[in-house]
């Protein structure tokens, strides 16, 4: 039996439920495959749609809600890799037509979180897509979540381009968390002299952009 | 068949295959450094300002007696001074060189306790070891929340899992596991309501039980008085009652959303588990800077206030099992000086668990 087809479970993968777990008789019939149970899936608070932030049009999977709050500390912090590819699972197809044909680049996290972790947070959450996800940035060793606002807004100068790249054609930047939206705009700007058009996701974005 | 080394897990749902290896995810989110025991040179006495009672002094021996020799529940009613009764074991463990660990569900409890055995073991370097405080995890004597003891697998010779029947530990099985991987030798079970397991162990004889049904200053438990009321009419009756009451009270309520209401109505500080003034707030009661505290269950064990009267609003809600209201109408009359005290059931109908609660404090009271 290979690795995937052990760690594939009839059970969700947050509360360890079966997954029919608070379906309704629609959902039921209808939902696309989940590794979320109903319960689970629907503690998660759905945006779907692009959202200001700044100067930025983001498209948004999430708001950023205590439940996010809690399963990114637990893959984030406790390693938890398996619950990584809770936020895109169920929306494969749609990411895939809305994004068609255009290459991934990821948002950077440390070098030394990442061999902490022992593995990459945003590729693994990105997985279920199957597609290349582009890793162009390097990033000094900052705590971003313990940083003021002022900090925050001064990324830009902790964030470069690794090595010379060719034109890229039409980008989508992605990052798992937006917050103040700084490190979305560094990238940016960044990457935007490489590519013909640029559009940025972000799977979980503070409800603070939403109320706008 | 795969076995948690952490929480004892051996349910293959639970577990992960990464580059095979098997990570278990029931206990994944408790993460971090693991703690040391030191052991103590010199000969270990324990110092009380007090003396113990005829009958504490007959318990403790008998609980140190069973003790070496296998796991033993501690059977006292609240108030009856489950710390002193068992300190006689805890300096012997030590004075061998063994490793003690107390153990508690709840985080304000491992705070009330570190300070009281540190003043009891003066020599020792007593820890607390629970949320915000796991900086220092090494220690003569360690007390810790059932959360933390992950840090100390096979780890202690003797492990004193206080109140094991206080919610999370009695329903959450990944604490369980951690409290049985941690021990390494015997468990010891101090509480005044022995939950079904315990009694089952102690019928089919793999757990010795030592009872005290006498607190030391011999008053009885206060019963509780009964008010039966539509809630509004709890809420006035209380609010009358409390404004000719000079003495400290606590106002015992089943929901957060109840407990906010109460707040705002009666204009008196509120307390619950997630609130973060939490332990300012009954730091400033237990020193007398506010006279009334509205909390929910979150002080209903472990937590001693002196001269207290407890007023419990909805006592026939479901979230009050019989263990609860036992413990809340057992936070009255605790200390000698105020050995008597009131408690109020305010309640809109008679619960089961009520009048099981009515009726073993009577049978403790009329036990010798």
């Amino acid at each position: 039996m290979s690795q995937s087809d052990r760690n594939r479970q009839p059970f969700c993968l947050n509360c360890f439920k079966p997954l029919q777990t608070g379906l309704s008789l629609y959902s039921t019939l209808f939902r696309t495959e989940d590794i979320l149970c109903g319960v689970c899936r629907k503690s998660l608070s759905s945006v779907f749609k692009c959202v200001q932030v700044n100067d930025l049009h983001v498209f948004a999977l999430y708001t950023y809600t205590e439940s996010v709050g809690h399963w990114m500390t637990q893959i984030k912090e406790a390693q938890d890799i398996s619950l990584a590819p809770v936020f895109t699972y169920p929306h494969v197809k749609k990411l895939h037509r809305r994004f068609k044909g255009k290459t991934w680049v990821m948002v950077p996290s440390s070098y030394e979180k990442t061999q902490q972790r022992g593995f990459h947070a945003l590729k693994e959450m990105l997985k279920p897509l199957n597609v290349e996800v582009l890793d162009l940035f390097e990033k000094d060793n900052i705590k971003q979540r313990k940083s003021t606002l002022s900090q925050r807004s001064e990324i830009y100068k902790h964030i470069r381009i690794k090595h010379k790249i060719s034109n890229l054609g039409a980008v989508v930047l992605v990052d798992d968390v937006c917050t103040t939206g700084s490190s979305l705009k560094a990238c940016a700007d960044l990457l935007r002299p490489h590519t013909d058009s640029l559009e940025i996701c972000v799977l979980c974005l503070h409800s603070k952009w939403l109320l706008r | 068949m795969v076995e948690c080394n952490r929480c004892g897990n051996t349910e293959a749902k639970y577990f992960v295959w990464l580059n095979g290896q098997a990570q278990c995810r029931r206990c994944i989110s408790y993460q971090g450094n693991e703690g040391e025991s030191l052991v103590y040179t010199g000969k270990i006495e324990e110092e009380l300002s007090f003396d113990l009672s005829q009958k504490q002094k007959e318990v403790s021996s008998r609980i140190l007696e069973y003790a070496c020799l296998g796991d033993v529940l501690v059977h006292a009613i609240c108030g009856a001074g489950k710390t002193e009764l068992v300190l006689e074991t805890i300096s012997f463990y030590l004075n061998q060189g063994k490793k003690v660990g107390i153990a508690v569900a709840r985080r304000q409890v491992v705070l009330q306790l570190a300070p009281r055995y540190q003043a009891i073991y003066p020599q020792l370097k007593v820890i607390p070891v629970c949320e915000g405080h796991t900086q220092d995890l090494t220690g003569h004597l360690i007390i810790s929340t059932t959360h933390q003891l992950f840090r100390y697998p096979q780890h202690f010779d003797l492990l004193i899992l206080d109140e094991p029947d206080a919610f999370p530990f009695k329903q959450d099985v990944v604490l369980q596991g951690f409290a049985q991987k941690a021990c390494r030798g015997h468990t010891l079970y101090l509480t005044a309501t022995p939950d079904i397991t315990l009694r089952h162990r102690v019928q089919t004889h793999t757990l010795k039980e030592v009872t005290l049904y006498r607190r030391p200053h011999q008053y009885d438990l206060p019963v509780p008085k009964l008010r039966f009321l539509p809630l509004l009419g709890q809420i006035l009756a209380l609010k009358l009652w409390l404004n000719q009451q000079p003495k400290p009270v606590l106002i015992f309520v089943p929901t957060i959303k109840l407990g906010q209401q109460l707040k705002t109505v009666l204009k008196i500080p509120f307390v619950h588990a997630r609130d973060l003034d939490l332990d300012m707030r009954v730091s400033d009661f237990k020193q007398g800077k506010i006279m009334q505290l509205i909390c929910t269950s979150v002080l209903e064990r472990g937590v001693t206030f002196e001269n207290v009267q407890v007023v419990m609003i909805e006592a026939n809600h479901p979230i009050y099992d019989l263990a609860a209201l036992i413990q809340i109408a057992g936070r009255v009359g605790r200390s000698v000086q105020y050995p008597t005290g009131e408690v109020f059931f305010y309640a809109s109908g008679l619960s089961q668990e009520m009048v099981q609660c009515l009726n073993q404090i009577e049978i403790a009271n009329h036990s010798v």
